[in-house]
Formats: structure tokens, C-alpha cells, sequence
């Protein structure tokens, strides 16, 4: 009896140890995979990395007087009031929904081969530490993405990430520009679903082009520097976008799950805007007011004709009243929604051909090139109002847009509000119709800073009424305004050495003292 | 003579291994005799009192009888060598052979016997005397008179040590129970529950962490719904017996899982002898206990003027003929509810069974919401020859509910309008009738109009009530197979392998015309949960007897287990046919899979030696290998191999002292113990998964949680010493334990920075301990010859839980399903308890050199105090000490039992009053409209920039923004002190005479009538309903949710009526 028991136990045990291993070797999910095909991987950097500057636009249009709060004296972005909550998108979509998948997707991409998925890789990642920098000023590269190894990046410099930008665009452009033939896998593919490509759908030589405008912005930001070289930035304009149809830009869609929020970030549906109304900045350039008898034909586009235009800090009657609506919405919404930016089923852009010909034609400027710079300012605004100009009836709220006919475009490139001949042009009609062809856009706040807000140049922009008063007490005239972002409330909280050290470089103390501290690009 | 004390099997009865010693006999029984008559007196055994009432029955028949007044008892018609059976209510029962015409029995008190048996787990018992580890046991008679459906509740009071916490007033709403305070940042704080020797779940329904589900997905989140806690699915009438393992001491051989203490329940076996019939019948009734109060004096409205544009209550005072509705009095209703248990048992000497079935029906005191279980359970056992048994256990259980939405609804951020019903009643304008509410055509009666959109009108909570149901349902099956073989007297080989098993279907139902957000046009949405846990343990027991210098026995064991669940979740948005509500009618649809496998294996060793019957010596070990932890140095994602264990000692002191017959002082023992006990963590987290990418051209992404390729097990350390002393022949008992714990290498996965590419990261790190003491007192101070006693169990728990450190540069872990109101999350800050409390405060000034440091700053311009958005540390939701009464006096069959529970300390969020205070209907608005002039400072700039304070002088009004955009955004002034006094229940019962039943030879055995009341008094300053609460239910993580009361169904307190009959 005993020694069968023994066998038994000694077969039981050994059989035991072999299976062991096997047995606890279940730790593979099986839900999702760990590695991907870059192909499924670029498209959520591209569109999230996208979306990441839309979190932006929350917040940056108040800044630019595009809007401001319906409610008077509501203590928001437009009187200079600023949370750490409102830049936590800003950041956190800049390096985990987009940016921690490039490096995998690299990766991916180099050990199988395929040229172009790497170049899309270094070029999304430039933009993205483009727009991060450009809002937040210092932000981890070298140290991010390291997951547990280091759960408490610093920061690198803006100047670092300036010349990362560049080197990241450099190394994709190398990357792009080789023949289809070096890709194991197409850019672009919608068999058996979309996947690739999805900003230019498989055309390298529009990344190549993007990559190029994305240079000529960050160099152009450097205006206030004693090295700012405008020929550099023509150079740069010459290899960039050729027409509208190169332009960087999200289309928003119907929300098919599994995908979500996939509607206008301006839009009714996801209603971010509901208590803004338009900023009389922007009214007055379109109405007719700044250029007295001139009415921009974006007007009606862009924003209702019934639209009056409010100052910040000042506010507006209730939606109920029916002022400051959008005609004949049921019940009545802000004429926020009536605009065509605010389509629920619109785009989003982030980088455009108007916007490079406005670099240009400030380049041109700075380099007394006037008759070039006459041409390129021309050609952007035409663009833009062929752009916004196709018409159309959307909902909801149900709004139909008139067309803009080029007589319309040609009629207003001979108006007062453009120079009429090439030494008449002025730095101001150059960034006023930059600012109108960038209607939202959060970088138009990089060229108001480094143009300090100057009133000779943004001619309606007004001071907030009861701004907040760390801001309203500067001694000089730029310190009165935001310079820049507050850290994100994540970094507060898990990376507090780190936004500890923005504060010291800054020289601040207070949040509110912070944001009016310059950043390096808006500095001689 | 050697004496054997066998580590019984797990399948022989109790009584057949209770030593003789403590059997008293009357010596000198006569010669044997046919079958005659046999007599004689039955006493209580520590002070020789007469026992009435206690039942005698001839083993295997129904020939029987009862005790009279004076313990005495005569029964004709016994066999010669018969058995006789002597059984009574709170006593361990006898068996006794009846050689002779007299036989004189004693009986002890089944609770606190020394030699009475307490099963460890895995089907090891060990007398009382041996332990040398903090294990307190609930038997079956205390499950049962709590009256709690639920048997986590059912222990409440009846442990030291134990924490356990409702979740609320829903029908089926489950509760959590820490044991000794919580040692684990961020993972589940529960205990391990052991059935039969197998692993139980006792999960909490809680929403999927995946991407693109839970909150983004179905929407059916913990904190929006009063989910059940698995172990209420139980019969609470199956159950013999839950020993209570505090410590890892008395852990170490359960597992990692048993970090944190292990609750071991012992289901009900056959009895040898007569075939035995008892049924239960109850009913019960249960009322809201205490509701949020509204003020009366202000309709709907803003700013003083009444607004249809809005739904707060800031309008004009109420005309003196104007309606004031109580809409929040009127929602709630008498719930009610009918059990009914059989269960049957009998069986010979080799072969025994037990059948049970049971069922609950229960409707809530919300409208529409129900609860039912049903339980049906065989049990059996059988000796095969003298050296080989087997036992085994199968029940099947079906419960499920409805349930309102609660907390802050669907997929709504914290304190926004459209969310669950509670917060609905709390703003709905009091000059409307919330009852109201459909249209003539059928539709939702709306206080505000649709916006394009968007919608700021809350649901109805009748209206959602019935047309956005939560429902679940789950069928289970819990059964367990043991094989026992003992070759020779000193070895049992036994092996025992069973499997908990269940299929839970989670479905939510947002209705066309819903206000909750993304889900206006109607949808479905469904989360089937397959979960199997199976164990697998083979265990050889070596016991042996020296005589008295040495007994002792050696375990050597190997248990595998498996946890598997297998999880869908389905949406389905925008119903085709409005009416018709069903997946397959719906638009859009998407699924999502969540499956997970983890895998373990266990080696383990447990010396336990007695010395001279006074040193009790105990050795535990284990070698856990888990798959969810890497082995980095070889390469491999799984497997890791740890090993902890236990050493513990235990002295009888009144031996070597020769106290043992000492009228006083009679036993007495202390003991020490240190233990260590690793922890694993879940599965899937070496390598960092993709997920769905839900935006913009679909793909992958990389997930929320980063993985970590390093990650090694938690580990806690505990030092335990106690003393038990028993008084008066052991009419009285103390028990007495202190604990340190410290547990270091936590697993957590904090927030981090996102530039790190996640969100979430797994990593080792942080130091929490716990210190505490544990005092138990019990005893019957009276027990009169007349058949009056008073029994007494006092239970006092004192624990100081602390964060010794966190990873850097972390300042705290926040418990995000905890995160309730805006303004308000459970987190754990260092220097503090995990169960602490975070909020926004007022702005304060911060400098100790300032003779206003502390005081708030005072907005100049405003004359409002100013608000600090940062979260800071603003309390400990767990109390500071409790306190459990539990007085039973009975005179014959007559029998009175009270739980009184205090609470000492412990702070609690009143969520529902900073709802309301936003929204115009607390009392604390009553102040509106007065000028106030506020504590606090102003701070200037003087001109070189430094900064200076002045008290504040300002006259203010409290305006309405001052409740809206102050009092909104700070945490602080809703947290309150939760310490309460409350008689938990007192039950009344009366056993009917046996002689008015037809006396010994009725069939009817024995008829026992009983009344319940619970929570009939609450003694509380808290201001809001019942301070027990945990609105974000029983399964969160970490420092739990309890003392959050936000939006959540409030407690109850009811009526149970209940018959007992035994045939």
C-alpha cells in the first residue's frame, strides 16, 4: 500500500513540476494585442494629435478675441483668468493619446520597413512638440516616454525643442522624400478598413510640404530675435503647401461607434460654446466697421450678420431674448453655433496654405520685399474666401451659408480694407488678414505675442473690462497680457519638481503672475 | 492510555470529534438492559445548572422527548446500547450511548467553548484551546437571528476587528467588510472568502476600466448604481459556521489573497440520526430611515424671481396658499419583503445529507425597484470503508435586481444635473408636484425645454424609475467535491476541488427621451460577466499524540487555483421603435471583450505542536506562483515564485500556575505571532496592451495603464500578541489582541505624468501600516436556576491606519471611483489613513509668521471667502473606534437579543447637501439674502509687493452666486463627523412549549415565533440620512467609498416577522 502511494506521489509530483511552467504561463492578453502594424497605429497619432490643438482652441480664442463669455465679468479666459485644468488636455493629449504611440509605431515601421510610416512618425511628433511649446513653453522630449522608468520627466528647454522640431521634420522630410518602392507596407490603405495615411491618404510629397510649412511657422514665430532671417523662412515657404488642398486639416464625422466625439470640437453637438458669443474684434473687421462701407464677403460666414459683437468682460443678454442668437435656431443658441467653423460635420485645420502665404508675406515684409509680400498677402486672402466661401445648408442648428463668388473676392481685394499697391502694404493688413483667415486658430495667439499685442496692429483689439487685475496692473504695456499657458493640473500634481522649475525659470510665483511671463520664442 | 487527537476530516460532524473530557458522566451505570425506560438531568456544564427544554431523542427514530423545568427528563421505549441524542438551541449538542436506566448529560454553550472546533479553511480544524492567532467564529444561531440577508451584514457586531460598511438602502445592495484596516493603496481591501475549502468571489459589480468601456462605454458605473456584493448571493441558513482570520498569521496559509485576513465559511452537513425538517418564514417591512432635509421657503427660481428657465430654487418666497410639495417624501415607499428556507437533513452513520432551499422576493423603497434570490443546495457525505469518505457539496443560486440609477447617472461628470433620482427629488423645485409626470401623449413632463444638444433637465425619478431600469441577474453554481483517505491512524490524505461559478447580465436602459447625456434617442447596454474561480488542494495531515509532553500535527499541502472570467460589454444607441426595447433594435451598436486568466499555484507546510498541553508552537510557509508576476532576470512575463510564512506561540499559563479549577481566573493564554504574506497583481500588466483608438480614424492606441515589466509582490509584515482569559469556569471571557502591520512594495497604479505615454503606471512603491487593538468580551453574567440567563458579547476595535510614504514625487493616490462630487475624492495623502477624504478648501493664509496664518482671505471686491481649487486633506472617513453591544437574555423558550453599535469618529462627505446648496433647496440657503460679514482676512500688496492681511470688515449679501460659485467649489464645509449610536436590531422570540405541540412524539418538533426591528434608533449629529453609507458601492478599491453620501438610496430601518418550525 505504501509504496504504491509513494509511486503515485512521486508521478503525481513530477508530472506536476513539467506542467507547472505551462500552467502558469497565462499571462498573455488576450484581449488586445501588445505590438501593431504601424498602419493601425498612425492613425490615432495623427487624429489625436490633431485633436490635441482643438483642446486648445477651448481656451486660445477667448485670448484672441474671437469670442468671449456671454455673461458679464464671468472671470474666464477672456478677462485673463486662468486654471491649471484648462491646459491639462494641452498636454496629456500631446504625449499619451498621440505622442506615446509614435515611438511603437517607429519602431514598428523601421524593423519592417516602410520608409513613410517612419517619416509621419517624426513629422506628427514635431507638430505636436511644435503646438505643446508654442502654448506651454518648456515640455519633456528627452525624457518622455518612458512609462515606469521615469514617471517624473523633466522638461527640456523651448530653445531644445525648437531645434528637435526642426531635426524632427529634417529626418522625416529624408524619410518621405525615398521612393514608394522603400515601404514594405502602402502609406495608405482602405482594404480591409481605413488605415494608413489618413491625413493626405498615402501622398508623401504633402507631407514633405507639410513638414516644410511647419518650419517656415516656427522660424517665422522667431521674429523678435536678433538671428530671425526672412530669407531663411522664404526658403522654407518655397518647399511648403502649393494650394488649398495641401492643407493639414481634421474633417469631423458622424459619431459611429465605436468612435466617439468625432463631431466639431465647435460644434452644437459637443457644445463647448454654448455661453460664447463673438468678440466685437472679429465683428468689426467683418461688418463694415473697421473699414467703414467695407463688408468682408466672410461676413454671414463666418459669423451671423445679426451678430453685434461684444467686448470681453462685458457679456450679453440671455439666448432667450434672442439677441446675439443664431437665426432662427429653436430654441434659441448662441451665434457661436451659427458660424461656419462651429459645423458640427466642418474641419478642423491646423496648418494651411492661406496661413503660409501670410508667412510669406510678412517675410517679404520684414525683408522690404514689398511686391512680393503684396502678391502673397493677396493670394492668401483670395484662398481663404474660396475656402469658406462654397455655401451650403448644415444642421443643427439649421443655417445656410451664402457662397463667395470670386467677383465678391476680387471686389474686396480692391476694397479699402487691402493696400492697393505694393508700397502701400503694411505689417497691419498683413496680420489682420491672417488673423481673419485663421479664424479660431490657437497659433494666432503666437503671432500676437510676439507682436505684443500691439494696438497699431490689431487695431479692435480691446483690453478686458475688469480683467484680472495681476494682469490689468502691468507696468508695461506687454506684460498685460497671457503669455503663455498654465502647466497642466496633472503636472501640478504628479510632476510638481518639474512645474516647480517653470515657475523658478520664469521668475513667478502666482499662477496669474506666470502667465504673463514671455516665452522663450517671444523673446529678443 | 495515549490519547489521539485527530485533525478530523471534513466531512465527520463536529460532535463525533468533541474530546471526552469535558463529557460528564455518572459513573457506576448499571448492567445493560433491553429496551426500557431511561432518565435522568441535563445541565448546563460550567455551573451545573439545570437546562429545560433541551430535546432527547432516541438516535435514528423520532422517539423523543424534552427537559422540564428542572433539567429533567425521562424517555421509555429506548433500545439497550441506543444513542442518544441531546440537543438544545446555543448548546453543542451530545451524543451519548444509554447503557443504563439513568444518564445524566452536561451541555456547554456552543460559542465559546474552548474545545469547540474552528474550522481554518481548506477543511482544517483546530480546537479553540490551540490557537494561537486573532480567529473569532459567528456560528450559524448568530447569522441567523441578525435577520440580514446579506451574510457580510450578518456579521456586523460580531467580530472585533471588522469593519463593515453598507453601501445603502437599495433592495439587494451589497456591503464591504475590511478587516484590521485596509493595507493596500490602491487594490482591493477585501477580505479572501473560503467556502468549503474553496475560493468564493465576492466581487462588486464595478464599471470596466477597458477603454472605450465602463464610463465611456455602458455607462452602468458603481457610483451610479447600488450593485450587490457576490457573497450575499449565499443562503444565510446554509451556513454553520464564518471564522473570521484577522491576521496574516492566521492568513499565511490561505495565500496571497489572504492579505487581508480571510473569512471561512463552513456550509451546513447531515446530521446522523432522525430525518430533520425546519422551515423559516419572514416578512419583512422596511422604511427610508432618514431622508436630506429641503427648506420650505423659496420656489423655483433665480435670484428672488421666479425663472422657467431654470431649476434651482433660488426664486420667491412661497405664497401663504401656495402648494409646497414634499416630493422627496412622497418618492419613497414601504418596501416589503417574504423569505422562505427549508431545509431538510438526516442520514446513518455513513451516509448523511443535507437539502436546503430558500427564496427572497423583495421590492425596495424606490419605486420599481426589486430584489429576488433563490437558493437551492444538496449536501453529502458519505464514509466509503473505515479509511476512505467523501464529501460533497452542490447549490445552485439565482439572484437579481432593479435598481434606480443614483449618484451623478450616466456618463454625466459629478454634480451636474441629469443625473440619478436622488438628485433629481433634491433639486426639483418644491412648488411643482414631481409625481406628475407624463404628458397627456405619453411623454416625459419636462421642466426645461430640450436645448440643441443639450439637455439641463434632469430625468424624472419616476419617470426614470420606469423607463431607465438597471437590472441584473445572476445564476451561480458553488459546489465542491472532497476525497478523504487515512491509510494509517497518524496520515489523511484528502484532496478537495471545487469551482464557484457564475454568469452575471448587467443591462441598463436609457429611454427615447432621456435626458442623460449621448443617450437622448434611447439605448441599451449590456455587460455579461462569466467568472470561475476553481481550487484545487491536496492536502497529507500528520497528527500524532506523545502523550503529554507532545501532540502535535504536520500539514503539507498544494492547492492551484484559477480565476477566469470571461466579460462582453454590448451598447446599442438609438432605438428604431421607441417602444421596444431591445439590442436589435437599436441604430449604432458596438461590443467590447474583456477576458482575463490568472493562474496560481501554492505550496504549503503548518507545523502546530502542543507541549506539555500548555506551549502551543505553530509554523506556517508557503511558495506561491503566481502567472500574473515577472520573472525580469529570466526573461519571462509570468510565474514568479515568493515565499512567506508565519511563526506564533501560544502559552497556557493557568496550567503550570494551577489555576484550572480556580473559581476565578480559570484559563488563561498568551500569544504572539509574526507573520509575512506576499500579495500577487492582477492579470495582463508586464506588457503594456493597445486599445481601441475611439476618435478619428479608429486603430489602436496604447492604453490608459502603463505596464511595467518589474513589478514584484506587495508584501505585508505583521506583529500580533493577545491574551484570551476565561473567568468564573468560563462564565466569562476576554480576549485580548494588539497588531502592528506594515505593508511596503505596494501595488499601485497612480496617476502619473502623461509625458511618461500613459495615463496610469504600475509600479512597487509606497509604506502603509496599521496599528490597532482588538478587545472581546463575552459571557453570561447570569444564568439563574429558574431558566433566566443573559449572554453578553462586547466587541471593541480601535485601528490606526497611517501612509508611511508614497512612490515620489506623489503627494497622494486617489481613489478615482470615489470621486463623487466635484469637489470631494477619497484619496490617501502620507501621514495619513488610505481612507481619507480630499476636498477644495477656502483659501488660507500660509505663512506662520503672519498672526493670520490659517485664517481664510476674504475677496476684497466681494466680501466672499476665496477657495484653494487644490485638493488638500480634509479627513478620515474610517472611524476612529467601535463599539458592538450584543445583550441576549432568555427565559426558557422565551429569548430577547439587542445589537447596540457606536461609533466613534470617522468623517462623512454630505454630498447631497452641496448638491443641494447649489441648487437652492438646502436649509443652509435659508440664509439667503442676509448680510454677513465673514470671518476671515484681506490680503494687500504693498508696494514693494509683499503681501499683508487685515481682517475682513466687508458687509456682504449671501447672494445666490454666493451658493453657486462659492460655496460650489469648495468641499470642506459638507464634511461632517459620522460617529453615530444605534440599535441595530432587537429581536424578540419565542420558542413554543413542546408540549403544546403534541409533546416528544408530535412530529412537530418545535415551533419558534420571532419579531425583528433594525436600525430602530440612530443617535447621530450628521446632518444628512444614515451616516453608513458608501455611495460608490461595496467593491472600491483602496481606502473603499464608504462615508460618501451622495445621491445614493438611504439607508433603511424595518420590521421582520418570522416562524420557524422544526419537524
Amino acid at each position: 500500500m505504501k509504496k504504491y502511494l509513494l509511486l503515485l506521489g512521486l508521478f503525481g509530483g513530477s508530472a506536476a513540476l513539467t506542467s507547472c511552467e505551462k500552467y502558469l504561463d497565462v499571462n498573455n492578453n488576450p484581449n488586445n494585442p501588445v505590438v501593431s502594424t504601424p498602419n493601425f497605429l498612425l492613425p490615432g497619432i495623427i487624429s489625436n494629435g490633431i485633436q490635441t490643438q482643438m483642446f486648445t482652441a477651448l481656451r486660445t480664442p477667448y485670448i484672441t478675441q474671437y469670442v468671449v463669455s456671454r455673461t458679464a465679468n464671468s472671470g474666464g479666459n477672456d478677462q485673463y483668468y486662468f486654471t491649471n485644468a484648462q491646459s491639462t488636455n494641452t498636454f496629456n493629449y500631446s504625449y499619451f493619446q498621440s505622442g506615446g504611440n509614435i515611438g511603437p509605431m517607429i519602431a514598428a515601421a523601421q524593423a519592417e520597413g516602410s520608409a513613410y510610416y517612419v517619416g509621419a512618425g517624426k513629422i506628427m511628433q514635431a507638430l505636436i512638440l511644435a503646438h505643446a511649446t508654442d502654448m506651454l513653453g518648456d515640455v519633456p522630449y528627452t525624457e518622455a516616454y518612458l512609462g515606469g522608468s521615469n514617471y517624473t520627466p523633466k522638461y527640456d528647454s523651448q530653445q531644445q525643442i525648437y531645434a528637435t522640431i526642426n531635426q524632427l521634420c529634417d529626418e522625416g522630410i529624408v524619410e518621405m522624400q525615398k521612393p514608394a518602392s522603400a515601404n514594405f507596407r502602402p502609406f495608405y490603405s482602405t482594404s480591409p478598413s481605413e488605415s494608413g495615411d489618413i491625413l493626405y491618404k498615402g501622398d508623401a510629397s504633402k507631407w514633405v510640404r507639410l513638414a516644410y510649412t511647419l518650419k517656415a511657422r516656427q522660424a517665422q514665430h522667431l521674429t523678435k530675435k536678433q538671428n530671425y532671417d526672412p530669407a531663411a523662412v522664404l526658403a522654407l515657404c518655397d518647399k511648403g503647401f502649393t494650394s488649398s488642398s495641401d492643407d493639414a486639416q481634421i474633417n469631423f464625422q458622424t459619431a459611429v461607434l465605436p468612435l466617439a466625439n468625432t463631431t466639431n470640437i465647435f460644434g452644437v453637438t459637443r457644445s463647448n460654446f454654448g455661453g460664447a458669443t463673438f468678440a466685437a474684434n472679429v465683428v468689426k473687421y467683418l461688418n463694415g466697421t473697421t473699414y467703414p462701407g467695407v463688408i468682408d464677403p466672410r461676413w454671414g460666414v463666418l459669423v451671423p450678420t445679426t451678430s453685434t459683437g461684444i467686448d470681453p468682460g462685458l457679456g450679453t443678454a440671455a439666448t432667450t431674448t434672442g439677441i446675439n442668437v443664431t437665426p432662427g435656431s429653436s430654441p434659441a443658441v448662441t451665434d457661436f453655433y451659427g458660424g461656419w467653423y462651429a459645423r458640427d460635420l466642418g474641419y478642423f485645420e491646423v496648418l494651411t496654405y492661406h496661413e503660409l502665404k501670410f508667412i510669406q508675406a510678412e517675410a517679404y515684409f520684414r525683408a522690404g520685399n514689398l511686391q512680393q509680400a503684396y502678391t502673397a498677402l493677396r493670394e492668401g486672402v483670395r484662398a481663404n474666401m474660396a475656402k469658406v466661401g462654397g455655401g451650403g445648408t448644415y444642421s443643427p442648428p439649421t443655417v445656410a451659408f451664402p457662397t463667395i463668388s470670386t467677383a465678391q473676392i476680387n471686389a474686396y481685394l480692391a476694397s479699402a480694407a487691402m493696400p492697393q499697391t505694393a508700397g502701400a502694404i503694411t505689417l497691419r493688413q498683413i496680420m489682420e488678414q491672417k488673423y481673419l483667415a485663421m479664424f479660431l486658430n490657437p497659433d494666432v495667439w503666437s503671432d500676437m505675442r510676439r507682436l505684443d499685442f500691439r494696438s497699431d496692429v490689431y487695431v479692435n483689439f480691446a483690453y478686458p473690462s475688469r480683467a484680472n487685475p495681476v494682469l490689468a496692473a502691468g507696468t508695461t504695456a506687454s506684460a498685460r497680457f497671457p503669455r503663455r499657458l498654465l502647466p497642466g493640473a496633472t503636472e501640478v500634481t504628479y510632476n510638481p519638481n518639474a512645474v516647480a522649475k517653470l515657475f523658478s525659470d520664469a521668475g513667478a510665483t502666482t499662477n496669474d503672475d506666470y502667465v504673463t511671463k514671455p516665452l522663450w520664442f517671444d523673446m529678443p | 492510555m495515549k490519547k489521539f487527537y485527530w485533525l478530523p476530516f471534513a466531512l465527520l460532524p463536529s460532535a463525533l470529534v468533541a474530546p471526552p473530557g469535558y463529557a460528564q458522566t455518572t459513573p457506576g451505570a448499571a448492567a445493560p438492559a433491553p429496551a426500557g425506560t431511561v432518565t435522568g438531568v441535563v445541565r448546563q456544564s460550567t455551573d451545573r445548572t439545570p437546562l429545560p427544554g433541551v430535546n432527547v431523542i432516541v438516535k435514528g427514530t423520532s422517539n423523543g422527548t424534552a427537559t422540564d423545568a428542572n433539567g429533567r427528563y425521562t424517555l421509555a421505549g429506548v433500545p439497550a446500547g441506543a444513542t442518544l441524542v441531546f440537543s438544545f438551541v446555543g448548546y453543542t449538542a451530545q451524543e451519548r450511548r444509554a447503557d443504563g436506566s439513568t444518564l445524566d448529560v452536561a451541555l456547554a454553550a456552543d460559542t465559546r467553548d474552548l474545545d469547540e472546533v474552528v474550522v481554518l479553511g481548506y477543511g482544517i480544524k483546530q480546537e479553540r484551546r490551540d490557537l494561537v492567532t486573532a480567529v473569532q467564529e459567528v456560528t450559524s444561531k448568530d447569522i441567523i437571528d441578525s435577520r440580514q440577508p446579506n451574510i457580510v451584514n450578518a456579521l456586523q457586531g460580531k467580530v472585533a476587528g471588522v469593519n463593515i460598511t453598507s453601501s445603502g438602502g437599495g433592495a439587494g445592495e451589497g456591503a464591504s467588510i475590511v478587516i484590521r484596516g485596509g493595507t493596500s493603496l490602491d487594490g482591493d481591501n477585501q477580505p479572501l472568502f473560503i467556502i468549503d475549502g474553496m475560493i468564493m468571489d465576492n466581487s462588486s459589480f464595478q464599471e470596466s476600466t477597458a477603454p472605450g468601456g465602463g464610463s465611456a462605454f455602458n455607462g452602468l458605473l458603481g457610483r451610479s448604481v447600488g450593485a450587490a456584493n457576490r457573497a450575499g448571493d449565499l443562503n444565510p441558513e446554509d451556513i454553520a459556521s464564518m471564522t473570521v482570520l484577522k491576521g496574516p498569521a492566521a492568513a499565511a496559509l490561505y495565500g496571497l489573497r489572504a492579505a487581508n485576513g480571510a473569512v471561512v465559511i463552513t456550509t451546513k452537513k447531515g446530521q446522523a440520526g432522525r430525518t430533520q425538517l425546519n422551515f423559516r418564514s419572514q416578512f419583512s417591512i422596511d422604511e427610508v430611515n432618514r431622508l436630506p432635509k429641503m427648506q420650505d421657503q423659496y420656489a423655483r427660481g433665480s435670484n428672488g424671481i421666479a425663472d422657467a428657465t431654470t431649476r434651482v430654487s433660488f426664486g420667491p418666497r412661497f405664497q401663504a396658499d401656495q402648494p409646497i410639495y414634499d416630493n422627496l417624501g412622497n418618492f419613497f415607499r414601504k418596501g416589503y419583503s417574504y423569505q422562505n428556507f427549508v431545509n431538510m437533513s438526516g442520514g446513518s452513520d455513513k451516509v448523511s445529507f443535507f437539502a436546503s432551499a430558500s427564496n427572497l422576493q423583495q421590492s425596495g423603497i424606490t419605486p420599481q425597484s426589486k430584489y429576488d434570490k433563490t437558493t437551492v443546495r444538496l449536501s453529502g457525505s458519505a464514509q466509503i470503508s473505515p479509511k476512505l469518505s467523501v464529501t460533497g457539496s452542490a447549490q445552485y443560486l439565482n439572484s437579481g435586481a432593479t435598481r434606480p440609477l443614483q449618484g451623478p447617472g450616466l456618463l454625466t461628470s459629478a454634480g451636474t444635473s441629469s443625473g440619478g433620482f436622488m438628485l433629481s427629488l433634491l433639486n426639483w423645485p418644491r412648488n411643482d408636484d414631481a409625481r406628475n409626470y407624463l404628458n397627456p401623449d405619453g411623454s416625459r413632463r419636462r421642466l426645461l425645454p430640450l436645448g440643441s444638444g443639450t439637455d439641463a433637465d434632469a430625468d424624472n425619478p419616476y419617470w426614470a424609475a420606469e423607463r431607465n431600469p438597471q437590472t441584473d441577474r445572476t445564476n451561480r453554481f458553488v459546489g465542491n467535491v472532497q476525497l478523504s483517505f487515512a491509510p494509517v491512524k497518524w496520515l489523511t490524505l484528502s484532496h478537495n476541488i471545487g469551482t464557484d461559478w457564475y454568469t452575471s447580465r448587467s443591462t441598463s436602459v436609457r429611454a427615447v427621451g432621456t435626458s442623460q447625456v449621448s443617450n437622448q434617442n434611447g439605448g441599451i447596454a449590456e455587460t455579461v460577466d462569466q467568472t470561475r474561480l476553481t481550487t484545487a488542494t491536496t492536502l497529507a495531515t500528520f497528527s500524532h499524540d506523545f502523550g503529554e509532553k507532545l501532540r502535535g500535527s504536520l500539514i503539507l499541502g498544494n492547492t492551484i487555483e484559477e480565476n477566469r472570467t470571461e466579460a462582453v460589454d454590448y451598447l446599442g444607441l438609438i432605438f428604431q421603435n421607441p417602444n421596444f426595447i431591445g439590442l436589435n433594435n437599436t441604430v449604432t451598436r458596438s461590443a467590447l471583450q474583456r477576458d482575463a486568466k490568472r493562474h496560481l499555484i501554492g505550496n504549503f507546510a503548518r507545523l502546530s505542536a502542543t507541549i506539555f498541553d500548555q506551549l502551543i508552537v505553530e509554523l506556517q510557509a508557503r511558495y506561491d506562483q503566481s502567472s500574473t508576476l515577472p520573472r525580469p532576470d529570466e526573461g519571462k512575463i509570468f510565474g514568479k515564485g515568493f515565499l512567506y510564512g508565519s511563526a506564533a506561540a501560544g502559552y497556557e499559563f493557568t496550567k503550570v500556575l494551577g489555576l484550572d479549577q480556580n473559581p476565578i481566573l480559570n484559563y488563561g493564554k498568551l500569544r504572539a505571532s509574526v507573520a509575512e504574506v506576499g500579495r500577487d497583481t492582477g492579470p495582463y500588466r508586464v506588457l503594456s496592451p493597445l486599445t481601441s483608438n475611439t476618435y478619428i480614424g479608429g486603430g489602436v492606441r496604447n492604453d490608459f495603464y502603463g505596464s511595467n515589466p518589474n513589478l514584484k509582490p506587495e508584501r505585508t509584515r505583521t506583529y500580533e500578541a493577545g491574551i484570551n482569559l476565561q473567568f468564573f469556569k468560563n462564565r466569562l471571557s476576554l480576549d485580548f489582541n494588539y497588531y502592528r502591520s506594515r505593508t511596503i512594495d505596494q501595488l499601485i497604479a497612480p496617476r502619473v505624468s502623461q509625458a511618461t505615454g500613459f495615463i496610469l503606471q504600475y509600479i512597487n512603491g509606497g509604506v502603509v501600516t496599521n496599528e490597532g487593538q482588538e478587545i472581546s468580551l463575552s459571557g453570561t453574567p447570569v444564568r439563574t436556576a429558574g431558566g433566566f440567563s443573559w449572554d453578553v458579547l462586547l466587541n471593541f476595535y480601535h485601528n490606526t491606519n497611517n501612509v508611511e510614504s508614497l512612490p515620489a514625487p506623489l503627494t497622494v493616490v486617489y481613489q478615482s471611483d470615489a470621486f463623487i462630487t466635484n469637489v470631494h475624492e477619497g484619496g490617501a495623502f502620507p501621514g495619513h489613513a488610505i481612507s481619507g477624504i480630499a476636498a477644495s478648501d477656502f483659501a488660507r493664509v500660509n505663512d506662520p509668521n503672519s498672526p493670520y496664518n490659517g485664517q481664510v482671505i476674504i475677496n476684497a471686491t466681494t466680501g466672499f471667502p476665496t477657495v484653494n481649487p487644490t485638493f488638500v486633506y480634509a479627513g478620515n472617513r474610517a472611524p476612529r473606534f467601535t463599539t458592538q453591544l450584543t445583550n441576549t437574555f432568555t427565559y426558557k423558550g422565551l429569548s430577547l437579543s439587542t445589537l447596540f453599535d457606536f461609533r466613534v469618529g470617522g468623517v462623512v462627505v454630505n454630498g447631497n447637501d452641496y448638491y443641494q446648496t447649489t441648487v437652492g433647496t438646502s436649509n443652509r440657503t435659508l440664509d439667503r439674502y442676509k448680510t454677513v460679514v465673514f470671518d476671515g482676512v484681506v490680503a494687500t500688496r504693498d508696494a514693494s509687493g509683499n503681501t499683508t492681511y487685515a481682517p475682513n470688515t466687508r458687509p456682504t449679501e449671501l447672494t445666490q452666486s454666493y451658493y453657486t460659485t462659492v460655496l460650489n467649489t469648495v468641499g470642506t464645509p459638507f464634511i461632517e463627523d459620522g460617529s453615530w449610536a444605534r440599535l441595530r436590531y432587537l429581536t424578540l422570540s419565542y420558542a413554543l412549549p413542546a408540549r403544546w405541540l403534541g409533546g416528544s412524539s408530535s412530529f412537530l418538533k418545535g415551533i419558534e415565533l420571532n419579531v425583528t426591528g433594525r436600525n430602530l434608533v440612530l443617535l447621530t449629529k450628521y446632518s444628512g440620512a444614515d451616516p453608513e453609507t458608501a455611495s460608490a458601492g461595496a467593491g472600491v478599491r483602496g481606502g473603499g467609498s464608504g462615508g460618501i453620501d451622495y445621491g445614493n438610496v438611504p439607508a433603511t430601518r424595518g420590521v421582520d416577522m418570522g416562524l420557524r418550525v422544526n419537524f
